[in-house]
């Protein structure tokens, strides 16, 4: 009986030896914090990955090096409105304009999810955005600098039961807080046409910037659905992109979560 | 063992916890004396430029920072019911930002206030990170001696008020 228990030392040093080489080869990789962050999103939408989907997710968690779903982003982010009721809609179809510190100007317009985003390939032979960033949202600049973060939903968190846990003065309908400034709000009324971008709004679609359904925040990740309105999907651009059309109005505004419902 | 054994052990031990005791006692009561540079000048005018510059949510305006500055646009004080982007930044945010920098490099801190036209202020953490010659990942903040690093270093070295209010003040406007 020498042998057979022999042979099965022998296997269980190999398979502990392969085990510790796969742990070994997974911790290089492993990075639990944004592992984390990731687990924590909630489920892809129906349709699977496409430029509108996990609308108010942050972005770069996955479209990275590290966790590599293509394309690799330089930055994106959600633009939503906010109804009477405080339920929140992706806006369609607004420019998002990205500075940065070397001086370079970037263009993404918003889609039917409000998504926008600017990928790597956009940059255009710059390895690089050079931190830190001005933002303005639809002709409204953003208060503070970005320093580092490039998906908008880091510090621009939605509610969630888990946040709500933490804090409990956090805006149940924006997600602003104390650590955050909330869901990205703009009034489609007030956009100024230089600022519009994608395809005219279809003047049959009613609500505002011509966006149809709405979705309650309250459990992360406000998925906008129904968005009706302007059809096509605006994608990302680097300055130039997109179109004209939209409304004349000017003045605007773009809040930080707004006030509560 | 005997009765004298039990003794013998018993007069160690409480010799040995007397020791250690005063040994406690004198490593406390030598104390160690920190000096922060003003409190009220770091409240009016540097504390702004360095909400504005480091504050950022992404950056030292969030929990996960060791460091952390609070304010209007960023992270707000634990103790008070404020959202970002409400209000201003309050005397607590403030105080509580000085005291976060003051703690970085306590002793070294101390030591920069006596000695204003010495090396030492080049060598806390706090500058180094901000000049991008220690590993920061917010990178190079301020290039040296420009209006940003005066205000925060003239501070650090107890520079006259006006002086330090005009660096600030410029930094600010040079912000985009």
């Amino acid at each position: 009986m020498r042998a057979p228990t022999r042979i099965a030392s022998s296997v269980a040093r190999v398979a502990g030896f392969l085990v510790a080489l796969a742990a070994l080869l997974v911790a290089c990789r492993y990075d639990p914090v944004i592992d984390q962050k990731v687990r924590k999103n909630p489920p892809e939408d129906p349709g699977g990955p496409s430029p509108e989907h996990r609308a108010g997710q942050a972005c770069v968690d996955c479209h990275s090096t590290y966790e590599g779903a293509e394309p690799a982003l330089a930055i994106g982010g959600t633009v939503y409105s906010q109804t009477a009721k405080g339920y929140l809609n992706g806006v369609e179809g607004v420019f998002v304009t990205i500075q940065d510190s070397a001086g370079a100007t970037y263009k993404a317009c918003t889609n039917k999810a409000g998504n926008f985003y600017i990928t790597k390939a956009d940059l255009q032979g710059i390895d690089d955005l050079a931190f830190p960033l001005v933002v303005n949202v639809a002709g409204v600049k953003m208060a503070s600098l970005i320093g580092r973060e490039r998906s908008c939903a880091g510090c621009h968190k939605l509610a969630s039961i888990e946040r709500i846990d933490i804090d409990p003065y956090l805006d149940p309908a924006t997600g602003r807080a104390r650590d955050s400034a909330g869901a990205i709000i703009i009034d489609p009324e007030f956009v100024p046409s230089l600022e519009r971008c994608g395809p005219p709004p279809d003047p049959t679609t009613s609500g505002a910037g011509g966006q149809g359904g709405a979705a309650p925040a309250g459990a992360g990740g406000a998925t906008p659905t129904g968005a009706g309105g302007a059809g096509s999907v605006a994608s990302s651009s680097t300055t130039g992109a997109g179109g004209g059309g939209g409304s004349t109005s000017s003045g605007g505004g773009m809040g930080a979560g707004g006030g509560t419902p | 063992m005997n009765a004298q054994g039990v003794f013998g052990i018993s007069s160690f031990a409480a010799f040995v916890a007397v020791a250690a005791l005063t040994g406690c006692k004198q490593e406390l009561s030598s104390g160690l004396e920190v000096t922060c540079p003003s409190r009220q000048v770091y409240v009016q005018h540097v504390s702004e430029v360095m909400e504005r510059r480091c504050g950022t949510l992404d950056c030292h305006g969030s929990d996960f920072r060791p460091l952390r500055i609070l304010g209007r646009d960023g992270l707000r004080h634990q103790g008070e019911r404020k959202r970002t982007g409400e209000g201003v930044t309050t005397d607590a945010e403030k105080s509580a930002n000085y005291y976060a920098v003051c703690a970085v490099e306590p002793e070294k801190v101390s030591k920069v206030g006596s000695d204003p036209g010495g090396n030492a202020v080049n060598t806390l953490l706090l500058v180094r990170k901000g000049r991008g010659q220690e590993g920061h990942k917010g990178g190079k903040v301020f290039d040296p001696w420009d209006d940003a690093d005066r205000c925060v270093v003239g501070w650090l070295r107890g520079d006259t008020e006006q002086s330090i209010e005009k660096a600030c003040k410029a930094a600010l406007a040079k912000l985009p």
